[in-house]
């Protein structure tokens, strides 16, 4: 480290890619993205916030001017970080506090990609004594296909998020190929006075759609497709499928029922679940909610067991969380339950990181004064 | 020297907590025990002394009214409301209002329902079509028209709220045989409702039996009691639904707290209700009459009756000592000593005197027995940690950077720290001021919030990250200025440098903390731990800020002078977070809306630039002349 040698090629890359110029920097434009994400909420709503700013690689600036998107920033920051921790660990002289830090830092970036690429979040709406297998997507929706209706049914299904006119799904244990003519991601649906075809192409009477800007939130948005239907050696079935129409279009193929849905994405729960009673409090002579929970009877296995889901009080079973989330009344006393429901393994990550980020944070500062100290009293 | 400083600072304290209380004190004996008696407002149960309070300041934006404390204009309206229409109570913010209204020719900010009443329909009319709108995107006069139509009616209401209790023409018995067959005294003819009312049962039965009979042959007596029971009925129709809930009821195991006309209207009155009732009436009727003693012994018959019958509750329990920090004003003593300690402190930065140094140090630990004080019995009358709402916040984040000064001086003994802590109690009270009209400060909070656990880590710690933030920020500025002045490297630099360090630092490590018990707490009550939301963000771009300084600073990016100058600028980054997020109108955390708010924030903001951007090129230029020399 003393110009006897020069450094090698390497070693300047190192230099410069662990240098805290380009952490500054990184961090001036995650700055940058925080504040501009933040402000784009009050018009477009978080999830498209999100969506632009903070879930994207790049933000395109007026349709055609790149900038750098929060996962590019975080990533390279991710970079930044290894490439000065091996340096640090290389140091004789090591700063624990630091190295500590940016461990912490390390493992918080890792724990939010293991987030962002295998958690999975929906809600689960009961009635009072309803029982839920399966929760739905806020945002996702799915092409599905099955035969039996019963407890037990075996669903074939393709994500619907990113689907295009022209697209074929092939349902191969069906024997069915689905071509998509039309399809969008938040459609408005209409019903011409025209007579209807036959078959009907949709059970609501629909006749055609338009597409519709994409909502604030993104559980507003109901899908719809213009879709042809071909089962292996009958005829084809025209048909439109719109996302509040919540019974199946239903055809016969191979002496079997089958049933084609365009659905908010599921996710079958390991276990069921029934609200048996949901309860809330308001403050005394206010419409301010105090508190409010769900009794529910949890059935894991075969074995039923009872408990209360509130506010700050989740249910954790299997991997899956379920929180109380929000609730509806009719005017005649009839109440739903609305849970979120999440499945993350990394969910411990950050609060692993969060420790030893701010052990690490005092150490080195607490270092740095009693130093500091050492130093004058040496002095005086 | 050392003598004259220690004088002064006597007589000046003296002053400051001898003269704040005056305007509360006059009078406090004779409504104690009206003050006393409790209500249920807001969610919880409050003295009647807060409840007076909130409703002034609602009105006003004012805490007292003609140097009166609140308590005794709330008398007035209930007990003599012809004669509070009168007075100047309501303001309003916006001219615009009383054109709209036809009233342009009224001058003033605050005018009495009287001078209001012309207006008062078409207001209705205005405010009527203005709430059609949803909240947010009405302008801010329609929010005006809504705003002061509500106050006006609020007024109406309470001033109807005793009409029970007062002598009233309607019930004007001048038939002497009447009087004395419904045990009337017969020294008046005028009675209230709530006389007649009790005699019901007494006249019950003639009415059923006249029923019976046609008019023409009712006697003169028996068609004045005819007239009498109508009126009653009429009335006992109307006044539904008044305010104040001061008389609790329990069905059912649940407890619910009733107006005195919503208790007449149910009908069934128990021996206890009756007898409290009555004694409200004895209380109004002595106002009336000027009868003091009358008034406060009816006054505490009737809270202590209350207290006996109510449900156990906090509100209750700590009552007493919610009127003595009412009646302290605790953080308002407080910011005055501030205040003295503050022009001390400048005395002690400028002129480098041990004596005002220590002045300053003394003042400082005066004025922080009454903050600390106040924040310790807000926490006790809450049961809650002292921050669920902007202004408590306020509190928090002053005594915070206080304690910060305090210590910054302890180690550097120069001056600096008096300073901060002084002018940082002074101010950040001073702005608290403005949030305490927004409503009860002591309020409930939302069933999201309703988490000791988490509102005393997370929001604790977030706010101390703020607190820490601030201070470096106000450091900042001592040390910008100095710096146009004093040559590089002189030693009160590299004081003021190395408290904006630590202080920067304290303020990292803490927002950090806070925003990652955010995370936590966000895990634990919606499933996720981070989910970009403005609160969120705003937090986050405090740690990023602090991170940026350092890391820049490290790199050689920047030097003292970019580094103190960044630490001015992290008082925008902090205003943000705190306030700016809430006026953004979005996300889980915007419950502390205030309006006008926007217009301070953003002079505070300019503030801020315009300071940077005059300091730091003076503070370059002058180095590169002395480089040129």
């Amino acid at each position: 480290m003393n110009g006897e040698h020069t450094p090698t090629r390497g070693a300047r890359l190192a230099a410069l890619l662990g240098s805290a110029e380009v952490t500054t920097v990184g961090l001036v434009f995650l700055m940058i993205l925080t504040f501009w994400g933040t402000l784009y909420q009050v018009e477009h709503g978080l999830y498209l916030a999100k969506d632009r700013f903070f879930d994207s690689w790049i933000v395109w600036i007026g349709g055609f001017i790149p900038f750098p998107g929060t996962q590019l920033v975080l990533a390279a920051l991710a970079v930044n970080l290894v490439v000065y921790i091996g340096r640090l660990v290389a140091q004789r002289h090591m700063p624990f506090g630091l190295l500590l830090t940016h461990l912490g830092l390390l493992m918080l970036l890792l724990g939010g990609a293991v987030t962002r690429l295998f958690a999975t979040e929906s809600q689960l709406t009961l009635q009072e004594g309803e029982t839920g297998s399966a929760s739905a997507s806020y945002q996702h929706w799915e092409l599905a296909v099955w035969s039996k209706d019963g407890p037990l049914r075996e669903v074939m299904a393709y994500s619907a998020d990113d689907l295009k006119p022209g697209d074929v799904r092939r349902f191969d244990d069906a024997g069915l190929t689905i071509e998509i003519e039309d399809y969008h991601r938040n459609a408005r649906a209409f019903q011409s006075t025209a007579p209807q075809t036959n078959p009907p192409l949709s059970r609501l009477g629909v006749t055609s759609l338009r597409p519709a800007r994409l909502a604030k939130e993104p559980g507003e948005n109901i899908a719809g497709a213009i879709l042809t239907i071909r089962p292996d050696g009958s005829d084809p079935v025209r048909a439109i499928l719109f996302g509040e129409d919540e019974t199946p279009r239903t055809f016969r193929h191979n002496d079997t029922d089958w049933h084609v849905a365009l659905r908010r994405a599921r996710e079958p729960l390991p276990f069921i679940v029934r609200l048996i009673d949901f309860r809330r409090e308001m403050h005394p002579g206010t419409e301010i909610a105090r508190h409010f929970s769900s009794l529910v009877a949890v059935n894991a296995d075969g074995v039923e067991r009872n408990l209360v889901i509130s506010m700050n009080k989740p249910l954790r079973d299997r991997g899956f969380t379920l929180y109380q989330a929000s609730y509806r009344e009719d005017p005649d006393g009839t109440q739903w339950s609305t849970f979120a429901v999440t499945h993350n393994f990394g969910r411990l990550i950050p609060y692993i990181s969060t420790g030893v980020i701010v052990a690490g944070l005092a150490w080195h500062f607490v270092a740095m004064m009693i130093a500091r100290a050492r130093r004058a009293g040496a002095a005086a | 020297m050392n003598r004259v400083a220690h004088f002064l600072f006597v007589v000046l304290l003296g002053a400051a907590f001898g003269l704040a209380p005056v305007a509360a004190r006059a009078n406090v004996d004779d409504y104690d025990a009206f003050a006393r008696i409790p209500v249920q407002d807001a969610g919880r149960i409050m003295p009647m002394d807060t409840f007076a309070r909130l409703r002034l300041l609602q009105f006003s934006g004012r805490s007292s009214f003609n140097k009166k404390p609140a308590i005794e204009w709330l008398a007035r309206l209930l007990f003599d409301p012809q004669q509070s229409q009168h007075d100047p109570i309501f303001l309003v913010n916006n001219p615009e209002l009383l054109e709209a209204i036809g009233l342009d020719g009224l001058s003033g900010r605050r005018f009495s329902y009287d001078r209001l009443r012309p207006g008062l329909d078409k207001l209705r009319e205005l405010a009527a079509a203005a709430s059609e709108h949803k909240a947010e995107d009405r302008t801010p006069i329609e929010k005006e028209f809504i705003r002061v139509y509500q106050n006006l009616s609020t007024f109406a209401s309470l001033a109807a709220s005793f009409r029970f209790a007062l002598p009233h023409s309607d019930f004007a018995v001048t038939n002497r045989a009447l009087r004395a067959r419904l045990g009337l005294p017969d020294d008046r003819d005028a009675f209230s409702f709530l006389d007649i009312y009790l005699r019901a049962h007494v006249f019950a039965p003639v009415i059923q039996r006249l029923s019976a009979v046609p008019p023409e042959e009712w006697t003169e007596e028996e068609s004045e009691l005819f007239a009498l029971s109508s009126t009653l009925f009429n009335w006992n129709r109307y006044y539904q639904g008044l305010p104040i809930p001061l008389l609790p009821v329990t069905a059912h195991g649940t407890e619910q707290w009733v107006s005195p006309w919503d208790k007449l209207a149910f009908g069934l009155l128990d021996e206890p209700a009756r007898r409290d009732i009555a004694r409200l009436q004895d209380m109004a009727q002595a106002w009336l009459a000027g009868r003091t003693v009358d008034f406060k012994l009816a006054a505490s018959d009737v809270a202590r009756s209350v207290r006996a019958r109510a449900q156990e509750s906090r509100g209750l329990r700590y009552l007493d000592l919610e009127l003595r920090y009412n009646r302290l004003d605790p953080f308002y003593r407080a910011q005055l000593v501030y205040g003295i300690a503050f022009l001390f402190s400048l005395l002690a930065l400028l002129r480098e005197k041990p004596a005002w140094r220590r002045v300053t140090w003394a003042g400082i630990l005066l004025a922080l027995i009454p903050h600390t004080l106040g924040l310790i019995w807000r926490m006790q009358i809450m049961g809650r940690p002292p921050m669920t709402n902007l202004y408590a916040t306020f509190l928090f984040v002053s005594w915070i950077c206080v304690v910060l000064g305090l210590v910054v001086e302890w180690y550097q003994r120069n001056g600096l720290g008096g300073f901060l802590a002084s002018i940082s109690g002074l101010a950040l009270l001073m702005i608290s001021k403005r949030f305490e009209a927004q409503g009860d400060t002591m309020g409930v909070v939302i069933a999201v919030l309703d988490s000791n656990f988490w509102l005393s880590t997370h929001v604790v710690t977030i706010t101390i990250g703020y607190a820490g933030c601030i201070a470096a920020g106000i450091v900042g500025h001592v040390y910008l200025l100095q710096a146009l002045r004093l040559p590089d490297g002189h030693p009160k630099l590299r004081a003021a440098l190395r408290a904006i360090y630590g202080l920067l630092a304290f303020g990292l490590i803490f927002s950090f903390l806070g925003t990652m018990l955010g995370g936590v707490w966000a895990d634990q009550s919606w499933g996720r731990f981070w989910g970009w939301d403005p609160k969120e963000n705003g937090a986050l771009l405090i740690v990023l800020w602090c991170a940026i300084l350092f890391h820049a600073r490290w790199a050689g990016m920047i030097g003292p002078t970019g580094f103190a100058a960044g630490s001015v600028l992290g008082v925008i980054v902090v205003l943000f977070a705190w306030i700016g997020v809430n006026l953004l109108g979005v996300g889980l955390h915007s419950y502390g809306f205030v309006s006008g708010l926007a217009l301070g924030l953003w002079t505070a903001v300019l503030a801020e630039l315009l300071f940077v951007a005059v300091t730091v090129p003076l503070i370059a230029g002058r180095r590169t002349k002395r480089e040129v020399v």
